[in-house]
């Protein structure tokens, strides 16, 4: 008997070594990964980019004119010409030879901006897609001025010509930046969305949850059948992640947080559906006695002796799956759920780590401050 | 219009019985308290009688109609006419003292405004004269919680009245309460019974508060009942068979 016992022991100990080194085989275990020095560079990176945030970004400003030049000269005199109207200016020569210099003198441009010259030429059979050349670079002065020599390059002779293109260039005030205002915009519309899926959810929940209580469903052999009906779709559907429903409803009815809204409710009106229904079980059968004594009926029973006691337990469940809704809202984003958690994958994918940073600490902070309101809440009700 | 309890028997899922072959017959207007120990099948007689529990077998018979042989909607209505006083008061707590009482009428006004928490003026002017009757008028907006047991047991009580009970069953209804208490309980149980010809069956632990209120005593003894009969006719030798030989009298 001990004997036999050891045996099985030992063949139970060489079963789970082989379970675990099939699945480390499987799965691919490989921790040098995660310091290789590529890997190491692109976490840092990562990592960098999240840690600052895009919060501020600087107002960009630019300033641009384009003046046709002719190249060579037909005729040797070379008056000055210029371009006129509001704003920015350029005076040049309309025409120039090859090898020469020509000063290019520009007016109205904003003050202070970094200034570049170039070619630009349009699509000729020597360059079939145009292209660009840069001709020079400077700054504006403090009365928007700027005055430049620039060689006139062979190049500039060719069929189709040449335009010199002036662009003033400058950064402005810090602002917030386009990525922390869509941030905060969605997880707006993550919160708004847990919101509704946990209102539609505490409507179907509701009640259900009488259903699924034994002490309200379970009389008589239809009763019995309801009750264990009902649970066994709570126990169903709650073993299905909401991720999964997700995915589902996004191809159903399309990416966004519609689908999302679809997915939190479904999962939570099981949840809350199971929670409810303990709290029902749970409740003082006194009074529920006492007035089915005066002779009243099952559905004023409910109002007078059921509901009087579950309101607030109720109350706080629904405030409890709100916050986890939010929590779980940011994630089901990344199957196509909208809400700020389909942005953050959008700017994972495209990597731009930055704007990603800042979906991130949104998400963190908004989490966070549901869990601290959504405990105060309950604490507030009890 | 008599009630008659007819070979009344209540067997629990578990195989407990509660109750065997109790038969008795109540005439309007009589105090009948109901004697034993606990789990001597005390609780279940009472709530076999409005089926609050479903008796196993035997019949119930009031005002000529059979209780247990009512449908549903019979059955509400039978219920309506019939008090009920509980030992830990079954109140709803988180409601009013107001809201209490009304529920008593609940088997009288109409189930869909109900459900909407109305009540005509005239019920709430009932309900306030319930209270007023129970010495409780002013507490009529205070939660239930905040009251104090005795005042529970008046709510209780003021709850029973907006029935305006033919018949009055109280299980246990002083045994929660500091003992001088039970009398001011009672007392209401009584002049119930006296000016209002309420039919009461109540259930009591001790022998000397039977023996101040009741007209009549049914003994109950492992479900079976054992005695019946006028208060001062339980001797030692009676006491002993409801009891058990260990007992000790201890007042009344």
């Amino acid at each position: 008997m001990y004997r036999h016992r050891r045996w099985l022991q030992i063949i139970g100990a060489l079963l789970a070594l082989g379970i675990y080194a099939g699945s480390w085989h499987v799965v691919g275990i490989d921790l040098r990964k995660l310091v290789e020095p590529q890997a190491a560079r692109r976490a840092q990176e990562i990592f960098t980019a999240f840690l600052t945030p895009e919060i501020l970004v600087p107002e960009r400003g630019i300033q641009r004119v384009e003046v046709p030049v002719r190249v060579p000269c037909e005729s040797g005199n070379i008056p000055e010409t210029a371009e006129v109207g509001e704003g920015p200016r350029l005076f040049l020569p309309p025409c120039a030879s090859p090898g020469t210099q020509i000063r290019i003198r520009g007016e109205g441009f904003r003050p202070g901006s970094e200034l570049v010259l170039r070619w630009v030429f349009a699509p000729s059979p020597q360059l079939p897609l145009g292209g660009e050349l840069l001709a020079g670079r400077t700054r504006t002065d403090a009365a928007g001025h700027f005055e430049l020599d620039v060689e006139i390059r062979p190049l500039l002779a060719q069929e189709g010509g040449a335009r010199l293109q002036a662009e003033a260039r400058w950064e402005g005030r810090w602002q917030i930046s386009p990525a922390l205002t869509r941030t905060m915009e969605l997880t707006l519309q993550t919160i708004f969305l847990a919101l509704m899926a946990t209102t539609l959810a505490t409507g179907v929940a509701a009640p259900l949850s009488f259903l699924a209580a034994r002490n309200i469903t379970a009389r008589g052999p239809v009763g019995t059948a309801v009750y264990y009906l009902t649970r066994t779709i709570f126990n169903v559907v709650r073993s299905i992640e909401p991720l999964v429903v997700a995915a589902i409803f996004a191809t159903w009815v399309g990416f966004g947080p519609f689908a999302g809204v679809l997915a939190l409710t479904v999962a939570t009106v099981v949840n809350l559906g199971k929670l409810f229904s303990e709290v029902i079980e749970t409740i003082d059968p006194g009074p529920v006695e006492a007035i089915t004594a005066t002779g009243a009926n099952t559905l004023q029973v409910i109002r007078y002796a059921v509901i009087p006691q579950i309101t607030l337990p109720f109350l706080a469940f629904i405030i409890y799956h709100w916050d986890i809704n939010v929590r779980i809202s940011t994630v089901v984003g990344f199957v196509g759920g909208g809400g700020i958690g389909y942005q953050l994958k959008l700017w994972i994918d495209q990597t731009d780590y930055h704007k990603a940073g800042t979906a991130v600490w949104a998400i963190i902070a908004v989490v966070s401050a549901m869990d601290y309101v959504s405990a105060r809440l309950r604490e507030t009700i009890r | 219009m008599p009630l008659i309890v007819d070979r009344l028997t209540k067997i629990y899922p578990d195989g407990t019985r509660a109750l065997h072959e109790v038969s008795f017959t109540v005439e309007d207007g009589e105090f009948v308290a109901i004697i034993g120990l606990s789990r001597a099948g005390k609780s279940t007689l009472l709530r076999c009688i409005n089926r609050l529990i479903e008796p196993t077998s035997g019949r119930v018979i009031w005002n000529g109609i059979d209780i247990t042989a009512a449908s549903p909607r019979e059955l509400r209505r039978i219920r309506r006419q019939i008090g009920m006083i509980f030992q830990q008061f079954n109140l709803v707590k988180r409601a009013t003292v107001l809201t209490n009482v009304l529920t008593g009428r609940l088997g009288y006004v109409n189930p869909w405004l109900s459900l909407l928490g109305y009540f005509p003026p005239s019920e709430v002017q009932r309900a306030m004269q319930a209270l007023e009757r129970v010495g409780l008028a002013d507490l009529a907006d205070k939660r239930a919680d905040e009251l104090s047991g005795g005042q529970q047991q008046r709510v209780g009580i003021a709850r029973a009245l907006m029935q305006e009970p033919r018949l009055l069953l109280a299980d246990e209804p002083v045994a929660s309460l500091d003992p001088v208490l039970a009398h001011s309980i009672l007392r209401y149980i009584e002049e119930l019974n006296r000016k209002d010809g309420v039919t009461v069956l109540c259930s009591l632990h001790f022998l000397d508060l039977v023996h101040r209120y009741a007209t009549r005593v049914i003994g109950l003894k492992d479900g079976i009942k054992v005695f019946d009969g006028r208060p001062d006719e339980i001797d030692d030798r009676r006491f002993k068979e409801i009891y058990g030989q260990e007992a000790e009298r201890i007042g009344g």
